[in-house]
């Protein structure tokens, strides 16, 4: 189950996160087994009509009684997690949470649930947020929790406009990337986490290393141990520029595997017992902007955190 | 700046519990499955 990762996709009423995510279902999933909950406010679920019948969902399970970061308790909340892993066992959950919904305590949730958040993903209506923001709280810390902002209906605004909305997230949220959008059109696989394994798939088949977004990806790959607290330091560390870093790593005394998943300088890491080749060695995917200036620096503090020390005695 | 760090994953144990980590052959594959649409391996 911990394998399992999710996305929470959030923003405040109408800024557009229905229309974002059935674009991203449609263009963007690789074909990937992925599930949706939908949390709607009231008894009919619009934007779960919106979804269903799209052939890149496995499952969709709506929650349309209460918000899902207050109203919906935890035994319900694990209920729908554990229905959805058992029918269609997916290997992504997008949760898109109502518009009023404050994402740290979904994001909470998800992790006590025993699953790996992967992202925040949060929509901005540039032509209302000034609105939202004086409305309520809640838009605000919707914001704040974010490793992605997607500002969309960016068409509604001028540029002047757009650099305004642009210069007010960066006071609520510097450490989030940003993209535009119109009609929650984002063509980059760099938002969900099924997108990971296209970087992967790029750094081994592209030259340059950077698409059309703008964004490159290389790896790393090494048969000695990390030092765990070495590793961390470093992804605590990392440049601003990497957006994603993510992989199976094994650390000197453990015999479990250690799955890290960076994201816009948040990290997490997971814990799982492999077998056989995918655990004879350490794989990390790092992707981001610049990489041609970070690389370098990145492979030798990776190379520093290896240690020949392997397991501790009596544990294997 | 948001500084938001998550909160410290409980760590595992150095070997894992006998009995409850042995996955059979089709669970192994489902877990490779996922890991590599995630990213995680290739």
């Amino acid at each position: 189950m911990r394998s399992v990762a999710v996305d929470i996709l959030t923003g405040f009423l109408g800024s557009g996160k229905t229309t974002l995510l059935r674009h991203v279902l449609d263009h963007g999933l690789h074909g990937k087994p992925v599930a949706v909950i939908m949390n709607e406010i009231g008894e009919v679920g619009i934007d779960g009509k919106v979804i269903t019948g799209l052939s890149a969902v496995e499952k969709m399970v709506e929650l349309s009684s209460g918000c899902i970061c207050c109203s919906i308790d935890d035994y319900r909340f694990d209920l729908a997690i554990q229905e959805i892993i058992d029918t269609a066992r997916p290997h992504l959950i997008i949760i898109e949470s109502t518009g009023l919904a404050d994402p740290e305590p979904l994001a909470y949730r998800v992790k006590n649930a025993g699953l790996g958040l992967d992202a925040i993903i949060t929509v901005v209506d540039a032509a209302n947020v000034g609105r939202a923001l004086g409305e309520t709280a809640v838009a605000a810390a919707q914001i704040e929790a974010a490793d992605f902002l997607v500002i969309n209906k960016v068409d509604l605004v001028d540029a002047s406009e757009l650099t305004r909305v642009e210069k007010r997230l960066d006071r609520l949220n510097a450490r989030a990337e940003r993209f535009r959008s119109v009609r929650g059109a984002v063509d980059s696989d760099v938002l969900f986490a099924t997108g990971v394994a296209a970087f992967r798939t790029r750094s081994r088949t592209s030259s340059d290393h950077v698409q059309v977004d703008g964004i490159g990806s290389f790896l790393y790959r090494s048969r000695r141990p990390f030092r765990q607290e070495a590793f961390e330091r470093l992804l605590a560390r990392l440049p601003s520029d990497i957006l994603r870093a993510k992989g199976v790593v094994r650390f000197a005394g453990r015999d479990w595997h250690c799955l890290f998943n960076f994201t816009c300088g948040r990290h997490e890491l997971t814990w799982l017992r492999l077998d056989g080749d995918a655990g004879a060695e350490n794989q990390a995917v790092f992707i981001g902007r610049g990489l041609e200036r970070h690389r370098h620096g990145i492979e030798t503090a990776l190379a520093a955190c290896e240690t020949d020390e392997e397991r501790r005695a009596g544990h294997g | 700046m948001v500084e938001r760090r998550p909160d410290a994953p409980e760590p595992p144990p150095a070997s894992p519990p006998s009995g409850d980590t042995e996955y059979t052959d089709e669970e192994e594959a489902e877990v490779r499955k996922r890991l590599e649409d995630l990213g995680y391996v290739e």
